[in-house]
């Protein structure tokens, strides 16, 4: 239990899935201007990168281990993923249309959003267990909520700075996630 | 639904003829992988301890360290044993694997590290080899392993290493009573 | 079919400077950051990368008249899976320290935006060969910029270029430079300089 919530705080502090490891920087970049669709991207993110490292880790250890064909994992993995994120903007699209109309646009972007393949391939590569995977998905997807969160509050606040012409848009974002990765690495150096 | 079905077919045949490109290429490179993993391994022990080795296969590591003891080898110098060499895998924040080698009077030799994924600038300072945490190892014995100084800054990956260092002598100590007996 | 006319200066111009991936486009934020950190990295991401481009964009091309549309994202995240899975390999056999240094990052080229982004806006829509040089150019645009910012980080931040000391003794290196926080804003100060420039050619014409 103790290392379950290790493995937790690290990766939702500690080993920050975008502020240490760089997973996910896209989005992060791109879609940080407003708080609100920052978070619903970040649910959205953390809500896949779950169900992906739940789905992931029985593909990997009763299909590609038993038949010896591992190095299929990274096609494997994305195809599950690209379906995953297809079958979620089906059913949030039946089910829950507000939410859909709201994420609307970003749900395809979550394919192709590193952290999610990088989550499933770490998950095989650190060999943890399915309770492990899950949460260390879980955790990363709320690590990535936490900073995208963090982030677009800063930009916000940007609307009302004057902010040298060649700095605006991107290169102030990314200044302004050093600044919040130096902050993290603080977390880091005390442990 | 006939759309479905062509739809997916295609994307079937898509996927099958990738699979079969990617079988072709991991027959041509999966000895060469082996080959090259084994000659790593080879040459790190080697650096740890004089002698050929070979794989011990008739001990059990007791469950306990099995998790991080994954293989162990005996090093022998003219039909006498040297030291055993332990294949390690610890958690730091990421998975590491290193070798690390114990002699006949269990003191350890020297640890090497194969594979690890630590932050450059912060965690790398660990695992360096001409660091100042690795090279402390060497000449230590259990009863001394506590006085390595930890790496401020990357400290649970220092901790990491220690305990597989510890795990080490623990298996290479078991190994060398069961001998006695 | 009509041969189509293209112009090999441009495509080029366009990958290494006007649309450059990464100080231009702004693609592929997490393996720039990520492997920035020795020039070595760099080129070696760098390269893999335009193996997988020309590749998926060659392919992409030839089959762009038999990949139906609705499921045109899927196909290409297919091809381009399978060369990366490729490189994957090939590095792993024969370049094992490059493969141990780069990671995961090199499976994460698959989700790599550049990759995707040449398939659906170039290759899809031309021919081969057009497409195989956007792949090269892109490829090097991309290269290159890691090159700069790795170059820049390696020397601050470890005083060496390659792997070789070249800084005087008495240089005590910025360690804050390679550590993540300055791969941020490194990449954030290169891209302001990249958008300064822009803006004072544009002021020129």
């Amino acid at each position: 239990m103790a290392n379950i919530f290790l493995l937790a705080i690290t990766a939702l502090l500690i080993e920050n899935f975008v502020f240490v490891k760089f997973y996910g920087i896209c989005p992060f970049l791109g879609v940080s201007q407003k708080t609100e669709t920052a978070v619903g991207m970040g649910l959205a993110v953390t809500f896949t990168m779950t169900i992906a490292s739940a789905l992931t880790w029985p593909l990997y250890y009763f299909v590609l281990k038993p038949l010896q064909i591992e190095y299929l994992e990274t096609i494997a993995f994305i195809l599950l993923i690209a379906c995953l994120v297809q079958l979620i903007e089906m059913f949030l699209q039946k089910a829950i249309p507000s939410l859909y109309s709201a994420l609307g646009i970003y749900l395809p972007l979550i394919t192709t959003n590193c952290a999610v393949l990088g989550v499933a391939l770490l998950n095989v590569q650190n060999d943890y267990n399915f309770i492990e995977s899950v949460v260390y998905g879980f955790a990363a997807g709320l690590g990535f909520l936490l900073a995208i969160f963090l982030l677009s509050l800063v930009r916000e606040r940007f609307e009302f700075a004057k902010i040298p012409k060649p700095f605006q848009g991107v290169p102030i974002a990314l200044i302004a996630g050093g600044l919040l990765a130096l902050a993290f690495s603080g977390l880091r150096l005390s442990f | 639904m006939k759309q479905y079905l062509s739809l997916g077919s295609r994307l079937a045949l898509f996927v099958a003829s990738v699979v079969l490109m990617l079988s072709l290429v991991n027959m041509l490179t999966r000895d060469t992988i082996a080959e090259r993993q084994r000659i790593a391994g080879e040459t790190a022990r080697g650096e740890l301890l004089s002698g050929t080795f070979t794989e011990v296969t008739d001990f059990t590591i007791p469950e306990a360290e099995a998790k991080t003891v994954t293989a162990v080898y005996r090093a022998e110098e003219n039909g006498v044993v040297t030291g055993y060499c332990f294949d390690v895998t610890v958690k730091g924040y990421d998975e590491m694997t290193m070798i690390v080698g114990v002699n006949t009077d269990l003191i350890v030799t020297g640890v090497k590290i194969l594979t690890q994924s630590e932050t450059p600038g912060i965690g790398s300072k660990a695992v360096d080899e001409n660091g100042a945490f690795l090279p402390q190892f060497k000449g230590l014995s259990s009863r001394n392993l506590d006085s390595v100084s930890i790496v401020s800054g990357a400290t649970v990956s220092s901790v990491g290493i220690q305990s597989g260092v510890r795990s080490a002598v623990t298996v290479c100590s078991l190994i060398l009573e069961g001998k006695g007996e | 079919m009509a041969k189509e006319t293209f112009s090999v200066k441009k495509i080029f111009k366009d990958g290494l400077l006007d649309q450059n991936p990464i100080f231009v486009q702004l693609l592929g934020m997490c393996s720039t950051l990520a492997v920035s950190t020795t020039v070595i990295n760099g080129i070696g991401m760098g390269l893999s990368v335009t193996f997988v481009l020309v590749l998926s964009n060659l392919f992409i091309s030839l089959l762009r008249n038999y990949i139906p549309s609705k499921i045109r994202i899927a196909s290409y995240i297919v091809i381009i899976a399978g060369f990366v899975t490729v490189v994957d390999m090939i590095l792993q056999a024969y370049v094992p320290s490059l493969a141990e240094s780069l990671g995961l990052f090199i499976p994460l080229i698959v989700v790599n935006c550049i990759i995707l982004a040449r398939a659906e806006s170039f290759a899809s829509k031309h021919e081969p060969l057009p497409s195989v040089l956007d792949g090269l150019a892109m490829g090097a645009g991309f290269t290159a910029a890691l090159v700069v910012i790795s170059a820049l980080r390696e020397l601050v931040g470890s005083g060496t270029l390659f792997g070789i000391k070249v800084t005087p003794a008495g240089f005590s290196p910025a360690v804050l430079v390679i550590s993540p926080v300055g791969g941020f804003l490194i990449l954030g100060a290169l891209i302001a300089l990249v958008q300064w420039l822009q803006s004072r050619r544009k002021k020129e014409d």
